[in-house]
């Protein structure tokens, strides 16, 4: 590495820590407000919470109920980003349905308080309903019509890092936080350690941001700090296909199994929600009851679940925050929290950004950038409720002549106008290599070599392969073929790959029966039987 | 429609059971719903490449009788192991086939795509086989790719020869014809290219292309897409490149398999048997404890009657099996399924660990007669991946244990 671009001998003014949506979009403002900035991620980005979700767009509706402040920051947000991040957005529309079980009274004050909220709720007929959606239980007796929509959590967060790094950002994966490096009741710097090679080192700045969603109250911890922090456990099922072309949601309060969202070529059931101990927070496992619950649950909304061969369970943890005089946690705020240590623990320098949503991760990162902005006394407006992020700033470059259809139009969909950064200089970057979600040779040397791709877990991330109904089963042999001519390194791209494979097993084994368990088989005995792969690769 | 036997099922084990039923002169029927496993072949014969303990087997014959007492080995004795062992390549060759390791007790390895070794007993003749992980027979190899085929890593295949003592040289080779293929995405794949290899004018320019590339290597390394229909391309490329020219199986579509089963179906027809492709079997008929006939998808309101019927269905992956979240079962007959506890203690965490479900099957007696409510059927065997008590990718045993049940049934028919 040259000296000069060496990321710890240059000053910065904000340390990030967190490579989540949060993180992301925290440095994205901090940037376009002219703050140099680092941001570090002990793994690779969206690996937390950002990535295990429904990928679901609020329109706040679910909220209006219990929650109205939450559900007007949705609202907000929710126009903000079709407007800035376009690219990532898919707009669906959702329902609210009323079954026969349900209290169709209730439909009045959801819609009375999706109102009050600013939320366009507007009652269907169920025929009408039926009609639109196709795929929704067609005993229903009632039906709202919100503006839900369907996002990409992990393009939303490369486009956040992209717009960051293009204003002087630094974004470090694989570094994480082992210390805050304290002086004088002040955070200054951070002492990282870099998790593939275990080299250590130190970044200082006057102001460091905790981004770390529920892995923050460990990071908070470091520089003595206590937030108080309830982990909840979410779990969710991926669907073999696209089964409904709207969200569709349960209009009830809050409960298991009740959202149901496409996302692309599958659609994605969630969620559950049980209190874990923080020290499972990196060993999430989706139990055999809970896939019950949301499989229950599921088929009341979408009968044709019941028949629809199921890809995998996943779950994420929401890192829900107790308010500082409730200790016992009764009084769990769902919505932002932005905490400055200073005032709160006499520990200046250290600011944490938490709580909230994906969907308002914007507004987190504006009030937190605000925060930081003050306490080093830089002025600036945020701009990032109108400045269109990269990839929705231009117009979707026309194919060229000798691109092909199916691929491009897949790499649209994940990287918007970026898709002109794809070059196909030989007929090989043309080939197919995921055909599940059409990505091509080209998309992924482009994810090589501009979004930090290093494994084949961020090349998941960045180009979707292997999320699709095979989940990987030839793709993650050719993507590695790939890396290793990135690499040089054939030993480690295999032992890559066992646990890439490793880690989609883990997805499919709670719901290893019928078309999946034979799909297990199947991937087993190419992967072990004919490649000869396991976790101890020997030449 | 009635015959002697009924082989429900088209991969190894039905092909080798009913060669040898129709070389008895019996008259046999095989119901072949689609494609098999065959189609994940690695070019490669095994019989037994691993103990119970995961240790290398050096001679399968003699590791044999240490295996547990539910193997389908075990079952079958080690007489019984040792005499279809010695007629199976015997069949093999009858069908044009020819293997590497038949001169010799001993296993040898095969490459696999991803260029790591495997205990193999049979390799075919063409194909990477070495004797001993010290031991290459050239020092300088020229690995072959073909430009925008991704199902060739020969990357992987060029760092293991590598490793393995050799001075490794990889030539990536556009084909002339490539262009065209690549305006379709998904046209790359191994039988594409495959068929592609069987025109005479690619075959050249790719034979030349090589020969200007490769320099003084002493053998060529090429990814399996030769010998789709018939062995002489085969001929064709090693002759272009004069050089020993060997294969390396790609990802699936296994061209190896498609060669081993074409050439043994036409085998199994030149001996007098049927093929009812198409057939998705879908019920059996039957009396006591006996089978009467069987039902498909494709002869509505017929029943297929034989004196004997030989399940040859699979396991999960092919369809054999059938699972749900209440239990495992075998979906013709509703034969027993020898498989224990609730689903989640199917599997285990971990992708490469030993997973049970691997050892689930029907259930069968010491002569492979299926059971049904706890009684052997008089007239219904299973061999292959359908049977219990072996987990055949921590064995390396697969094909080994498809033949000889298979030879072992038909000796007793």
């Amino acid at each position: 590495m040259q000296e000069n671009n060496n990321p710890f001998t240059q000053e910065y003014d904000v340390i990030i820590i967190g490579g989540g949506i949060t993180g992301a979009g925290t440095a994205r403002d901090c940037a376009l407000r002219g703050l140099k900035v680092l941001l570090v991620e002990r793994y690779d980005f969206t690996n937390g919470a950002t990535g295990r979700n429904h990928g679901l767009m609020h329109s706040g509706a679910r909220y209006a109920v219990t929650d109205q402040e939450s559900a007007t920051e949705c609202i907000g947000e929710n126009m903000i980003l079709r407007q800035i991040a376009r690219h990532c957005i898919e707009e669906t529309d959702g329902l609210f349905v009323t079954l026969p079980e349900d209290d169709l009274d209730y439909q009045a004050t959801f819609v009375d308080a999706c109102l009050r909220a600013g939320i366009n709720a507007e009652i269907i007929d169920p025929a009408e309903a039926r009609i639109i959606e196709p795929s929704v239980n067609p005993m229903l007796i009632g039906a709202v019509r919100v503006p839900d929509a369907s996002i990409d959590p992990f393009t939303l967060t490369t486009a956040n890092l992209i717009d960051a790094r293009r204003h002087g950002a630094v974004a470090l994966t694989y570094h994480e936080v082992i210390d805050l490096i304290v002086e004088n009741a002040c955070v200054v710097g951070v002492r990282l350690r870099n998790n593939l090679t275990g080299e250590t080192c130190e970044a200082y700045a006057p102001v460091t941001v905790n981004a770390a969603g529920i892995w923050g109250t460990l990071v908070a911890k470091k520089a003595g700090v206590t937030i108080n922090m309830f982990p909840a456990k979410g779990s969710l099922l991926i669907f073999g296909h696209r089964v409904n072309n709207m969200v569709i949601n349960r209009c009830r309060k809050p409960a298991n199994g009740d959202i149901l969202v496409p996302d692309k070529i599958v659609s994605m059931l969630g969620t559950t929600s049980d209190r874990v101990p923080i020290t499972e927070i990196d060993n999430m496992r989706v139990t055999p009851e809970e896939v019950d619950i949301l499989l229950k649950e599921g088929v009341q909304l979408v009968p044709s679940l019941s028949r629809t061969r199921i890809l995998r369970a996943y779950a994420g943890v929401r890192p829900l925050v107790a308010s500082d005089d409730d200790p016992t946690g009764r009084s769990i705020s769902r919505g932002i929290v932005l905490l400055d240590h200073k005032e709160r623990d006499g520990m200046d320098g250290f600011v944490t950004i938490t709580g909230g949503k994906l969907i308002t991760y914007r507004l987190m990162a504006e009030r937190a950038t605000d925060l930081v902005c003050q306490k080093i006394d830089k002025e600036g407006a945020c701009t990032t409720a109108i400045l269109p992020l990269p990839g929705s700033d231009e117009k979707t470059p026309k194919r060229r002549g000798n691109q092909h259809a199916v691929t491009m139009k897949a790499a649209q969909e994940r990287h918007g106008s970026l898709t002109k950064e794809i070059k196909e200089q030989s007929p090989e970057d043309k080939a197919m290599v995921c055909e599940c979600e059409h990505t091509s040779v080209g998309e992924m040397k482009y994810a090589i070599e501009k979004l930090h791709v290093n494994n084949l877990t961020n090349m998941r991330r960045r180009t979707r392969m292997g999320m699709g109904s095979c989940q990987g089963k030839l793709c993650a042999c050719r993507a590695a073929t790939l890396l290793c001519k990135a690499s040089g390194d054939a030993e480690s791209t295999l032992a890559d790959l066992a646990s890439f494979m490793n880690e989609r097993w883990k997805g499919m084994r709670p719901v290893a029966w019928g078309s999946t368990l034979n799909e297990a088989q199947l991937t087993t005995t190419i992967y072990e039987g004919l490649c000869g792969l396991s976790m101890d690769v020997k030449p | 429609m009635k015959f002697d036997v009924i082989v429900i099922g088209g991969g190894m084990s039905a092909i080798m059971c009913g060669i040898a039923l129709a070389t008895k002169g019996k008259r046999v029927a095989m119901m072949v719903k689609g494609q098999s496993k065959m189609n994940f072949s690695s070019g490669s014969i095994e019989l037994l490449g691993f103990d119970e303990q995961g240790n290398e087997v050096e001679y399968p014959l003699d590791a044999i009788p240490n295996l547990g007492p539910d193997h389908p080995y075990s079952k079958m004795g080690i007489a019984n192991v040792a005499h279809n062992a010695a007629m199976a390549p015997v069949i093999l060759e009858g069908a044009g086939l020819n293997f590497y390791g038949r001169s010799s007790d001993r296993n040898h390895y095969r490459m696999t795509p991803l260029g790591l070794l495997r205990p193999a007993w049979l390799t075919l003749e063409d194909y990477v086989a070495i004797d001993s992980r010290k031991s290459l027979p050239w020092n300088k190899i020229a690995v072959v790719s073909m430009h925008s085929f991704l199902d060739f890593p020969a990357d992987f295949i060029a760092s293991s020869l590598t490793r393995l003592g050799a001075k490794c040289e990889l030539c990536d080779i556009k084909l002339g014809t490539v262009d065209k293929l690549t305006s379709n995405p998904t046209v790359m794949r191994s039988t594409a290219v495959a068929k592609l290899m069987q025109n005479d004018g690619v075959l050249n320019d790719f034979a030349r292309k090589i020969r200007s590339k490769i320099g003084d290597a002493e053998a060529v390394v090429l990814p399996a897409v030769f010998g789709l229909d018939g062995d002489d391309n085969i001929q064709k490329i090693a002759k272009h490149i004069k050089v020993p020219v060997r294969f390396v199986s790609t990802l699936p579509p296994s061209i190896a398999g498609t060669r081993l089963l074409s050439k043994l179906r036409k085998r199994f027809v030149q001996n007098g048997g049927m093929f009812l492709l198409g057939s998705m079997v879908k019920s059996g008929k039957m009396s006591g404890d006996r089978v009467l006939s069987v039902q498909a998808k494709n002869f509505p309101d017929q029943d297929i009657e034989a004196e004997y019927f030989v399940m040859a269905t699979g396991s999960f992956m092919s369809g054999g099996l059938v699972s749900n979240t209440a239990g495992i079962r075998e979906p013709i007959f509703g034969l027993d399924v020898d498989y224990e506890g609730k689903c989640g203690d199917w599997s285990k965490e971990k992708m490469f660990d030993a997973q049970p479900y691997m050892e689930f099957g029907v259930k069968t007696d010491n002569e492979f007669h299926a059971l049904k409510d706890g009684r052997p059927i008089e007239n219904l065997f299973a061999i292959g991946s359908i049977l219990s008590g072996h987990n055949s990718l921590k064995l390396a045993d697969d094909t080994g244990v498809a033949m000889l049940t298979a030879l072992q049934v038909a000796r007793q028919i």
